[in-house]
């Protein structure tokens, strides 16, 4: 669960895709810090990541708490060099490691106030459902 | 009226959530005798997931729209969204598109509700604000979550899906408006009260005074005021609540059934309510030829039928390919039962917390 407060706050930068480029180690950091992560530079630039990757990771959350769909699955997926977790909403059929996912707009939750908050996810697509050069 | 200044369709594109109903199965549930649905021309629907609503849906139609366009989401200058199935009572669902976008700040928004022609009077302000100079390009989009109380007839069509549209500049267009009619009355076929979960309707009510009066009257308005008949268009696309309405407003236009085909969607897709028309124009556009000529009707009950005379551009084919087509999202299913199909919907409720 989280705030209202802190899903405005964030939830412009994380639905953009946009992320940081590290000008001195190279390292992709989403959602965008003040400072890299990896090798501590504030020497970053911005990018915008692609909508399309590969799932790293995932994990089935077969009891999630109250307000999230059962099961839950949560995927880490590779972005234009970013590692980004998000949920999977769609294709979990499809789901296996280094499966092709497409971000898309989630109803991912509810805070205690009742607002519904919407954030990236993850369609898992199967091959066949590819375009060439599909990558936006 | 044809305005003033040329405006078009820039960008389309449509979203179908892959979970299907079989009509049959609801028949079978609720005691319904086969030919019902068969009557109707309803074969399967649509089912959005229990985390789809009008806003997701609408957001990927629109994300299509912006890739087919070709524009950056920035220019976009007004954003209108038809549903009666938004998330929230009080606060609009163009917000979170349009941020989700990445839509200018500087840009109109609003959430419209006219039943199902709700879209289709967004793009008509579309085409008002391109048309008289006031926005380069807006986007309207018709979503819904489609509701009917189980076991009335209206299940075996209350679907899910959203159709999207950049109107913009006709000479960005890969189809431009020619002209556009709308007529309105106060007729009482279908409704929704405040904090009714389902609609009700008027029954038969909803054919003759309703869907084929409005429709056949803002064609006919349109096709005098440009000077067309049936002949003059390849293509008729109309609201598509059943798969038997649109071919018999057809027929009583005077189109054959032949240019009505194409753009039907409703047997195998459900009536998306906002989404019905808007979808059956995307699959019309999707396989059209320059120069071809296209009649839209939309219809929302309370009620009132939006008419529009479409003629079909140069770049329409290159633009086909750049985001799934009506045809590529119809084949891409999994069929559902009714138990998850109650689940998704929320027809099923949960006590929490004890």
């Amino acid at each position: 669960m989280t705030s209202v407060q802190r899903l405005w706050r964030r939830s412009r930068e994380y639905l953009s895709l946009k992320a940081f480029r590290c000008r001195r180690c190279g390292e992709v950091i989403y959602p965008p810090k003040r400072a890299c992560p990896y090798c501590g530079s504030r020497d970053l630039v911005e990018i915008t990541l692609p909508r399309k990757g590969r799932i790293i990771t995932y994990t089935v959350i077969n009891v999630p708490i109250e307000g999230f769909s059962k099961p839950t699955i949560i995927a880490v997926a590779e972005l234009g060099g970013a590692k980004v977790m998000a949920q999977v909403v769609e294709g979990a059929e499809h789901l296996v490691e280094d499966a092709e996912v497409e971000v898309v707009l989630g109803k991912v939750g509810r805070t205690v106030e009742g607002l519904e908050y919407y954030m990236p996810a993850f369609r898992v697509v199967s091959g066949k459902d590819l375009k060439e050069g599909d990558t936006d | 009226m044809r305005p003033e200044r040329r405006a078009g369709i820039v960008g389309w594109g449509t979203y179908i959530p892959p979970r299907r109903l079989k009509a049959e199965e609801i028949a079978s549930l609720w005691g319904f005798a086969p030919e019902v649905p068969k009557g109707l021309w309803i074969e399967e629907k649509a089912v959005a997931a229990v985390d789809e609503d009008a806003v997701t849906m609408g957001w990927y139609a629109a994300r299509s729209a912006i890739r087919r366009a070709g524009i950056d989401p920035s220019k976009i200058e007004a954003v209108f969204v038809g549903t009666e199935s938004k998330p929230y009572a009080v606060k609009p669902s163009a917000t979170i598109i349009g941020d989700a976008l990445g839509v200018s700040t500087r840009k109109l928004a609003t959430d419209m509700e006219f039943a199902c022609r709700a879209g289709g009077e967004g793009i008509r302000f579309g085409i008002a604000l391109v048309a008289s100079g006031q926005a380069r390009y807006a986007l309207a989009i018709g979503a819904d979550t489609a509701q009917a109380n189980p076991g009335d007839v209206l299940e075996f069509t209350a679907a899910s899906g959203a159709a999207a549209y950049i109107v913009g500049p006709a000479e960005e267009a890969a189809a431009e408006f020619e002209g556009v009619v709308t007529y309105v009355t106060d007729t009482p076929d279908f409704w929704r009260r405040e904090g009714s979960r389902y609609p009700g309707h008027g029954e038969i009510f909803t054919g003759d005074p309703a869907y084929f009066h409005h429709i056949i009257s803002s064609v006919k308005m349109l096709m005098t005021e440009l000077g067309l008949g049936p002949d003059d268009f390849d293509y008729a696309v109309f609201h598509q609540p059943n798969g038997k309405f649109p071919l018999k407003v057809g027929r009583k236009l005077g189109f054959p059934k032949e240019k009505i085909l194409p753009g039907i969607v409703t047997p195998w897709l459900g009536n998306t309510y906002n989404g019905s028309a808007l979808i059956g124009l995307a699959k019309v556009l999707e396989r059209a030829e320059p120069g071809q000529r296209i009649l839209v009707a939309t219809f929302g009950s309370g009620a009132g039928s939006d008419a529009f005379s479409i003629i079909v551009k140069d770049s329409i084919k290159e633009r086909v390919k750049k985001a799934p087509t009506v045809e590529e999202l119809l084949q891409s299913k999994v069929y559902i039962s009714y138990g998850e199909y109650a689940k998704h919907r929320r027809i099923l409720y949960r006590n929490v917390g004890g």
